[in-house]
C-alpha cells in the first residue's frame, strides 16, 4: 500500500474506528491501542482491496476482532475500568451531547456496540448481526433495550438538571 | 437520533499523538524496509567481495617443477591434456635455451609455460576456476609432478 493511500485510509477511518473501539472497550487508551493495531494490519496487508467500501469493511472487522480479543484477555479483565477522566479529552458542543455519550458508554457491552453501529455507522440490523457474529433477533433485542436504557438515563439526567 | 448521536460523537476523537503514531509507524516500517535493503545490499557487497577474493585466490596456478612431457590440467574436475610441443625457443639472460608454450584452454583460459633444461614452470590463467590441479609427467612418462593449488607455487 502506498503511503498516500494509507494516509487517506487513516483520515477516512480513524475517527469512526476509534469510536467503535471505544464503544467496545470504554477506555480511551485501549481504544487507541486497538486503533493502531488495526492500521498496522492494514499497512501490513498485501492483498489489494476492491474498493474503499471493501477496505472499510475490512477495517471494521479487524477492529471488532481486536476489541473482542482485548476484552477476552485476562490482563484487561483484571486491570481495565471505564475511564471518567477521559471525558476531558473530548469536546462536546453541549451538555446534552456529553450526557448522550456518557449514557451510551454506560450501557452494557452488547447494547453499546449495537447502538454505535446502528446510529453512527448506519449499519442495518443484518449487517450488525454479521459484524458482531450474533443473530438478528439479538441485535433487535439489544437495540430495543438500549433505547429504553438511554431514555431512562437521559430522562434522569434531565430531571437532575 | 442518528444525527444527534453523530453530533455527540463528533468531538470524541483519538488524540493527535495517536494519529501521529500511526503515521510514524508506517514511516518506521519504511525505514526498516530501507534498512533491510541497505543490509541486503551490504550482504551482496560482502558476498561479491568474498567471491572476488575467492577468484583472486584461484585466478591462476603456477607450477614449478622438472621438465615434463605432457601437461594435465584439471579445471573444476575436468581434465585437459596437452603435449608440450611446438614451443617457441628463446634463450635466457645466461644464454640457456628456454621453451615457451602458450596453450589456449576452453572458455578463454590460457596457459603460459616455459621449460628450461632442468626446470619447467607454467602458469594457468583461469580466473573463474574453483580449483586447479596441474599434473606434469616427465620424459619417461612414469614420474608425475603434480599439484598446484591456486595461487600457490609448488616445485
Amino acid at each position: 500500500m502506498e503511503q498516500t493511500d494509507f494516509q487517506n485510509a487513516v483520515d477516512r477511518n480513524s475517527h469512526r474506528l476509534f469510536l467503535l473501539a471505544l464503544s467496545f472497550l470504554q477506555n480511551h487508551s485501549d481504544a487507541e491501542d486497538v486503533l493502531q493495531d488495526v492500521f498496522l494490519k492494514l499497512w501490513l496487508r498485501t492483498a489489494p482491496f476492491e474498493n474503499e467500501t471493501h477496505m472499510d469493511k475490512f477495517l471494521t472487522s479487524v477492529c471488532v476482532n481486536g476489541c473482542r480479543n482485548l476484552l477476552r484477555s485476562s490482563f484487561r479483565k483484571r486491570c481495565a475500568a471505564p475511564e471518567e477522566e477521559a471525558l476531558s479529552l473530548y469536546t462536546f458542543d453541549s451538555t446534552e451531547d456529553c450526557d448522550l455519550f456518557c449514557a451510551v458508554m454506560a450501557l452494557p457491552l452488547r447494547e453499546r456496540t449495537v447502538v454505535h453501529l446502528f446510529y453512527y455507522e448506519d449499519m442495518s440490523v443484518k449487517e450488525i448481526a454479521a459484524a458482531l457474529h450474533i443473530g438478528q433477533s439479538a441485535v433487535k433485542t439489544a437495540l430495543h433495550r438500549a433505547r429504553n436504557h438511554l431514555r431512562e438515563c437521559l430522562k434522569e439526567d434531565g430531571d437532575h438538571a | 437520533m442518528h444525527e444527534q448521536y453523530k453530533k455527540a460523537m463528533s468531538g470524541v476523537r483519538p488524540s493527535a499523538q495517536c494519529t501521529e503514531r500511526i503515521i510514524m509507524m508506517t514511516e518506521k516500517k519504511q525505514k526498516h524496509l530501507k534498512k533491510g535493503w541497505i543490509i541486503a545490499a551490504a550482504a551482496v557487497l560482502v558476498l561479491l567481495c568474498a567471491l572476488f577474493t575467492a577468484n583472486a585466490a584461484a585466478d591462476g596456478a603456477i607450477f614449478n617443477g622438472k621438465l615434463f612431457q605432457d601437461l594435465h590440467i584439471f579445471l573444476n574436475g575436468e581434465e585437459f591434456t596437452y603435449e608440450l610441443t611446438g614451443a617457441e625457443r628463446t634463450t635466457d639472460q645466461d644464454g640457456n635455451p628456454v621453451d615457451h608454450y602458450s596453450i589456449a584452454l576452453p572458455d578463454g583460459k590460457s596457459i603460459d609455460a616455459y621449460a628450461a633444461e632442468e626446470y619447467t614452470a607454467f602458469a594457468v590463467d583461469a580466473d573463474d576456476a574453483d580449483s586447479i590441479q596441474i599434473v606434469g609427467t616427465d620424459e619417461d612418462g612414469s614420474a608425475a609432478y603434480a599439484e598446484s593449488h591456486p595461487s600457490r607455487t609448488t616445485g
